[in-house]
């Protein structure tokens, strides 16, 4: 009946695979997205402005890249500069598109992938699934 | 012993949380029966909430089926909360509650779920300017596992970010005061009240145990697990019926004491066993009256000294609502 959708980009860039046994950073995910869609959120500068110094812009980036596939999104994605301009707190325009990679692109289906064992997590009814084995365990 | 560990939280918790997730999503922020009930995050989360300063970040671990409230509550003071459980049941139910409230005309940013072993946390370190731990680790059958929860929040936490964990306590408030008889119990779910033993009776004369717990006392690995065998207070009552539970002896390798039947306001009956009722013992009903959590309730200055040596500075323990809270600091790397 309702939406499920959570997986956005802003929890992408908090998760790693640095858990398996052997990756040294675990990040940032690779995002093999199936489907996205773009939910409607409220813009509040105010929240962008917190949020940006405890992200990692470059796996905001990363991540919004990942989602550059054909026909993916009816809509564009949003165009990010490569690092935070220095007057973020003040660049509005700048913030409503951090907003809208942050807090309204939602993959609703696909799976994250460790950079560096090639590891699987799949995006089910949007919520990414980090379990891993025994035996992948550090 | 780690494999009869996780064996046994995930038969006395996993399990049962599982199964009791769909009921927990309509109970509309009900009691958990037999933790503390609230509605809603306890006051120790709320003030946590109000004391950062504005637009943090919080990890939430082992959230349950609360993380919409969490969140809900996080928003409100403009935090970002991410909930991370182990049950993806409880992380749905966690979902349909935010849906629910948002139909009802509530906007409230949604709550970020992942689901993922708390002890393996999928998070990046040093990225959280909190971290809460609810009502979780009292559910990890070992001082070991119950330290690795701890470096884990203590790993998410930025140098001077906040911690905040709350477990059952093994003193409950009261007058006269009361207190759980062992430490490591098997709570019915549903329990309204813990046990009262205000001072402990001399044990009568045990019961003959039953033949899956004459087995496994030969294994040297348990010998002494949880100290003792003697079996005193309520236990006589609940006595199983030992050809019934020989089918699941394999999962209940631990000698727990339950949770004394003589307490509780529901009669059993003298064909219950300690299992959860899955071996179909003659008389346990399959109700959730009979659902077992597996609990190792904290005695005072147990948590501050289960997050000994992790890096953390702790700041205050204090009783709340018949669980011990304690609030802790992460200290910079030059610290440790």
């Amino acid at each position: 009946i309702f939406k499920i959708s959570n997986m956005k980009l802003i929890l992408h860039n908090m998760l790693t695979s640095a858990m398996i046994k052997g990756v040294k950073k675990g990040y940032p995910l690779l995002l093999r997205a199936t489907k996205v869609e773009l939910q409607p959120v409220e813009f509040d500068a105010g929240f962008v402005v917190h949020m940006l110094p405890r992200l990692d812009w470059s796996g905001v980036t990363a991540a919004v890249q990942c989602l550059n596939q054909p026909d993916l999104l009816q809509d564009p994605l949003p165009e990010l500069p490569p690092t935070v301009p220095d007057d973020y707190a003040n660049n509005e325009d700048f913030l409503r598109k951090a907003h809208i990679a942050l807090m309204q692109l939602d993959v609703i289906e696909g799976c994250l992938v460790c950079p560096e064992t090639g590891r699987e997590f799949p995006i089910a009814k949007g919520i990414p699934n980090m379990l891993i084995n025994d035996n992948e365990a550090a | 012993a780690a494999e009869a560990e996780a064996a046994l939280e995930e038969r006395f918790v996993h399990r049962v949380y599982s199964c009791m997730a769909p009921a927990l999503a309509c109970a509309d922020e009900g009691g958990s029966g037999g933790c503390a009930n609230r509605r809603g995050p306890p006051a120790c989360v709320r003030d946590l909430l109000r004391d950062l300063p504005p637009g943090c970040l919080l990890a939430d671990l082992g959230c349950g089926h609360s993380a919409a409230a969490l969140s809900r509550l996080a928003a409100a003071r403009g935090h970002l909360a991410v909930g991370a459980d182990i049950c993806l049941d409880l992380l749905l139910a966690a979902n349909d509650d935010w849906h629910r409230r948002r139909s009802r005309g509530r906007q409230r940013r949604q709550p970020l779920l992942v689901q993922a072993d708390v002890l393996r946390c999928p998070l990046r370190s040093a990225a959280f300017d909190a971290v809460t731990c609810v009502s979780v680790v009292h559910h990890l059958a070992s001082r070991d596992r119950r330290r690795r929860l701890l470096a884990e929040a203590a790993r998410l936490l930025r140098p001077g970010g906040r911690l905040l964990v709350t477990a059952w306590a093994f003193e409950q408030p009261g007058r006269p005061a009361r207190s759980f008889n062992c430490q490591d119990l098997l709570v019915p779910w549903g329990a309204p009240e813990p046990p009262q033993t205000p001072a402990l009776p001399p044990p009568p004369k045990p019961p003959p145990r039953p033949a899956w717990q004459r087995r496994l006392s030969s294994l040297p690995l348990l010998a002494g697990f949880f100290g003792g065998s003697r079996n005193g207070g309520g236990s006589g009552d609940c006595q199983a019926d030992s050809s019934d539970c020989e089918s699941d002896s394999s999962d209940c390798e631990f000698r727990i004491r339950e949770f004394p039947a003589s307490s509780c306001p529901r009669r059993h009956t003298a064909g219950d066993c300690l299992c959860d009722g899955a071996c179909g013992a003659a008389g346990a009903p399959a109700s959730e009256g009979r659902r077992l959590r597996y609990y190792h309730v904290f005695r005072q200055g147990e948590l501050a000294d289960c997050a000994r040596g992790l890096g953390l500075d702790c700041l205050r323990e204090w009783h709340e609502q018949g669980n011990w809270c304690l609030s802790a600091r992460r200290m910079p790397p030059s610290y440790y």
